[in-house]
This record gives C-alpha cells, structure tokens and sequence, in this order.
C-alpha cells in the first residue's frame, strides 16, 4: 500500500571560521591590454567560487565582468586562503579582493595623475577609464593604460589580505555563536510517498529554501541548492557508509555497491528559493550558506516518513529495507 | 601481470574454430559490462579474450511465429526496438530498465544471458517467455529452453567450445510485464526483479509463466505458483497467494543491496504488482 506523508525542517548552517583563524589574500594584477588577472589561493571545485570573486572584483574596480580572468591554479605563487570548505569563501575572501581592487585602484590613479599632471586625488576610476575630475575631457581607456603601464617601468599588482576578529567561545546562555563567521539559515517542505510493502520512498514534491545574506549570483544559489539536495537525498535514502544487515562482509568497495541518487531520484517537483538579510560581516551582507542544503532535505524526510507511517526513524540512511523493519517493529 | 591473448574475428565459422581450439581458456567478450569489471577487481584472469562485436551478430528480427536477436544485441536497441516493445513488451521494459545509457549501449542481450547472474534483468524477461538459446560450435548448432540453461550462479549448460549465437523468443499470446527493485530508481542492478507472462480469458488466467530474479543462486521458474492460478479466476487474493508461494520456493542472500529478509518481502510484493499488471486487477 502507499501511503503519503508531508515534512518540514528548519536548519542552520555555519559558515567561516573565526576560531581557527580564516587569513585570507588576493591579488589583482593589470595586464598589458587593460583587462585584469584575479590570483586567488579559493580554489573552484564546482561550487562557482570563481565566479563569485571575479563578481566582486569586476564590481570593486568598476569594471565589465569580461575583464577579469582567475587564476585559481597558481600553486606556490598564489596568494593564501584557507581553502573551499566551511562554506567561508564567498564570506571571507571577497574582503582580501576589495582592498586588492582598492589597492589597485590607488596605483592606476597615481600613474594616471602623472600623465595628467594633476594630483592623483582628482583622478576618477569609473566605467573602466580613468580621468581628470574637473576635466573629464582628459581620460585614458583601460586598454590605454594597460599600454601605459606596460611601456614604462611599471608593474601593477594590487594586494588585499584581511583576518576575521579573533575566537570567542559558544555562549550556551544567549546560543550565539561568535567563533563561526556567519549563520546561513535553510528551510526545506517535501511531499513523499512510501509503499509499506517494498519501503520504496518516491520524493513528490520538495521546496527548498534559504537565507543567503546576500545572492551575490541568484541563479548560482539556486543551482546550489539543486546540487545540495543531491546530497541530502544520497544521505537520507541511500549512501551507505557504515556495515549494515548483517556483518562487515557487506561494507561497500566498490562505487556500483555505494548509492549516490540519480536523476530518477530527484523529487518530480522542485523549487528553491534564496533570501536575502544581508549579513554585516559578508562584504555587501554576503555570506556562505550551501553545503547547508544537503542537510535540510534530511529531516524533512524522517518527518514525512513519520506523518505517513506513524514511526519514527533514528538511523539514516532509510533505505527501503529500514523502513520494513520499522513497520515490522510497530507490528 | 601476464599478457592476455586477444582475439576479434570477424566470421563465425574462424570463431567457432577458435573456440574449439582454446576451449575453457578462451573467455568471450562482447559489451564487456559484466566482465570486464570482474577483470579489473581481478575476480577473473582470462587467458584469452574472443571479442565477438564483429560478427554481425546484432540484429531483431521476426521469423516463424519468433523474435530472434542476435547475441551481440546492445540492450539500447533492445530497449528502442519498436518489434521488441510490441510484441516481448517485458523485454523492452527490462532492457530499459537493466541500466544507464553508457551501460546500455554496449551491454548485449548475450551478455546479460550468458553471464548468469541471478538477478540479469533481461534473463528474467526471457525466461518468463520460454525464450531457446541458440548455441554454435564446430559440432554443429543447439537449442536450449532457457529454464534449463541456468546451471549456478554464473553457471550455465554452455559448453567451453560454444559461443551463444541467438535467441529465440516464442511470440507471447498473453501480456508480458517486468518489475525491478534496486537500491535506486535508475543504473542499478535488481535487489528483486520478476517477469510475469499471463494469457487470460476475462478473469480467468489461461496461461502463466513467473520468473524471479535475484531470489537464488540461478534465476527462477515459478512452476508451483503458475499451477495456483492457471486455468482459475485471478482476482487480487489469489495474485497474493500465488506471489507467496513463488517466493516460498526461492533461497535469496544477503549482500551489499539487500538482505535475504528484505529480499522475501520485497520480491512478494513485486511479484503481486506485476500479476496485478498483466491481469488488469484493479485493488
């Protein structure tokens, strides 16, 4: 028999480390046709945190988005981060590219002013050209410049490193939690059906939502999201980490024995959602959130799989012979 | 590591011969899903390996009151064959249902025959349509019901020096269904599969064949339950009773997809959905 059941869960997500230190540093340098090279130690494993960074640096230096090439790849030439995990980059790194932009910046201005003859205070960095404040008649393109610099001994690097304020411990009394960066919050609604003869579980229908600070790219959460689901499901249904029923023989080797969700897994209908409360550590209130959406769908399940069959389930995953045995349990 | 020897004949008859030649020291491969994974967990080191993708060996095509497919069949083609969903609608469904598209698309009919996997997808089809195995060698050409073809786990009546050719699947007059249950709903192989093959007159049940996959150490034939219902009325009490007793007869294990205990329950309740299916009972 199927049987439908509905759930919800509210969770919440760290992100960002202040406890263990969270050091970060960038550099962008000017190239010789006026675009820009973003260097950061962030590396991209397909979460889009390059993309991220290159948003904030093409938004600090007032430049097209097309302009600024990251190399994440440097190895021992790149600047440090603490790396792509706590869900910290898209909290702690923008700060070290905005004082690299700014930094930048201030070195183009001072050039700039000496071609001008003008003090570098009256030199306007906009729309991806500098010129004379009073005298917007005089400017030089990007593209200019970058010959400029490249015909005179100069090299153009702008540094930015920034470290978050130091450790204070959980207060259990009031629940902050100040030796995290921020806290991401993530909502999930699912609809699920159960047959109580094979324990198959069929996700109908699931809702995601979260608040992200800031959706510095609302399409990018939004995929996260997507690809954060995927996860929660192989947690909460499938992946088996640990011996099950009934010895150690069964442990998975091999990939074809461990069970990550396929798209025939996927929910037939699922939306997400991003809000926006903009965090005042993030710069512009951005702040880290995804890895959080793999644990929201979770309980949600367990609730729903509650509200259809009137047990409740401690252990995941809830593989189909799980739920047998938990009907069995309740007789 | 040793070298493997290596062969891709392009004629039947110089496969054939090299058959006889090698015998048990010649393993043949033709999608290589179900082999070549065995080699890389080094499970088995072939001395030779006989490719037979060249022999023109993959063909659907309707003869005498029969399909036949060629054994180097892909599962893809089996699976989009307009013929196959049409006429053995059970063998679409397992093809379909057998794995993902890179696993489909060289993953052959013979293959999945051959290797005798208990719980083979496509098997479990052909065995609940009473489907011959054709098998070739220098000796001259056999047939073999498939019921009797499965011998062990990854054993079957095969003789060193044959190579399966076709099969043979008699027309099914009555409806044809396949059921699957994996670890998940897609590229999974069955915790339980059955293949169901019912010929009725109203509600009446005619003719029954019920195979069950991933039950024991062979694919099954469930004879005891087919007599329960053949020549009676099928409603759902007697699809119950019927599933019981084939599962009854089964001798499941316990491994990395399911217990055997899980395997009893589950199976039965497969095989009540797919009785349901092809008799058209509505609960």
């Amino acid at each position: 028999m199927k049987k439908k059941g509905v759930g919800m869960s509210c969770v919440l997500h760290p992100t960002g480390n202040k406890g263990a230190g969270d050091p970060s540093q960038a550099a962008i340098q000017l190239k010789p046709d006026g675009t820009f090279t973003l260097v950061t130690g962030a590396v991209d494993l397909g979460q889009g945190s390059s993309t991220i960074l290159r948003q904030f640096a093409a938004d600090e230096l007032g430049v097209p988005i097309e302009n600024i090439t990251v190399n994440n790849s440097a190895g021992n030439a790149a600047p440090v981060t603490m790396g792509s995990f706590a869900s910290r980059v898209t909290l702690i790194d923008p700060h070290a590219v905005k004082l690299a932009a700014e930094d930048l910046k201030a070195q183009i201005c001072k050039w700039a002013a000496a071609q001008f003859g003008v003090n570098p205070d009256d030199v306007t960095f906009a729309d991806n050209k500098v010129a004379v404040k009073n005298d917007p008649a005089k400017s030089l393109t990007m593209a200019e410049v970058g010959a400029g610099v490249f015909n005179s001994p100069a090299l153009m690097i702008g540094t930015g490193a920034w470290y978050p304020a130091p450790f204070t411990a959980h207060d259990p009394e009031t629940g902050a939690m100040p030796s995290v960066g921020a806290v991401s919050f993530g909502a999930c609604y699912l609809e699920l059906e159960v047959d109580t003869e094979t324990g198959v579980v069929d996700i109908l229908k699931l809702v995601q939502a979260w608040e992200v600070g800031k959706a510095v790219n609302p399409l990018m959460c939004k995929m996260q999201i997507g690809g954060g689901l995927s996860i929660g499901l192989g947690y909460a249904l499938s992946e088996e980490c640990w011996p099950h029923a009934p010895s150690m023989d069964f442990v998975p080797e091999v990939l074809g024995d461990y069970f990550i969700p396929t798209f025939a897994d996927y929910p037939l209908e699922n939306e997400r959602a991003v809000a926006e409360v903009p965090h005042p550590m993030g710069v512009k209130g951005a702040k880290g959130f995804s890895e959080g959406s793999s644990t929201a769908p979770i309980p949600a399940i367990i609730a729903a799989l509650h509200d259809a069959l009137g047990v409740w389930i401690t252990e995941i995953p809830v593989t189909p012979e799980v739920i047998l045995r938990a009907l069995g349990a309740r007789g | 590591m040793k070298d493997v020897g290596y062969f891709a004949p392009s004629e039947i008859g110089e496969t054939l011969k090299l058959l006889a030649d090698y015998g048990a020291q010649a393993t043949v491969l033709a999608g290589g899903t179900d082999l070549v994974p065995k080699i890389n967990c080094y499970e088995l080191k072939p001395e030779n390996l006989l490719y037979i993708g060249r022999l023109g060996l993959d063909y659907i095509k309707e003869k005498d009151g029969k399909l036949v497919l060629g054994a180097a069949t892909s599962t893809a083609q089996i699976a989009a064959n307009e013929l196959v969903q049409k006429k053995a609608t059970a063998l679409a469904q397992a093809a379909y249902r057998s794995g993902g598209a890179a696993t489909k698309t060289i993953a052959t009919v013979g293959g999945n025959v051959a290797n005798a996997s208990p719980g083979a997808d496509l098997a479990c089809a052909l065995l609940a349509m009473d489907a011959e195995i054709a098998l070739a060698s220098v000796r001259g050409t056999r047939s073999v019901a498939i019921k009797d073809f499965f011998t062990g786990r990854g054993e079957t009546v095969r003789r060193p020096d044959e190579l399966l050719l076709e099969i043979h699947i008699p027309i099914p007059k009555g409806k044809t269904v396949f059921w699957k249950l994996g670890r998940r709903k897609a590229k999974t192989l069955s915790v339980a599969n059955t293949s169901v093959h019912l010929l009725m007159d109203g509600k009446k049940c005619v003719e029954a064949r019920i195979a069950l996959g991933a039950m024991a150490p062979t694919l099954l034939r469930c004879t005891q339950a087919e007599a329960l219902i053949k020549g009676q009325t099928l409603d759902i009490t007697a699809a119950e009773e019927c599933a019981a007793r084939a599962v009854a007869d089964s001798a499941p294990i316990d491994d990395q997809r399911a217990s055997a205990w899980y395997r009893k329950k589950a199976g039965q309740a497969l095989v009540v959905c797919a009785l349901a299916q092809a008799a058209d009972i509505n609960n």
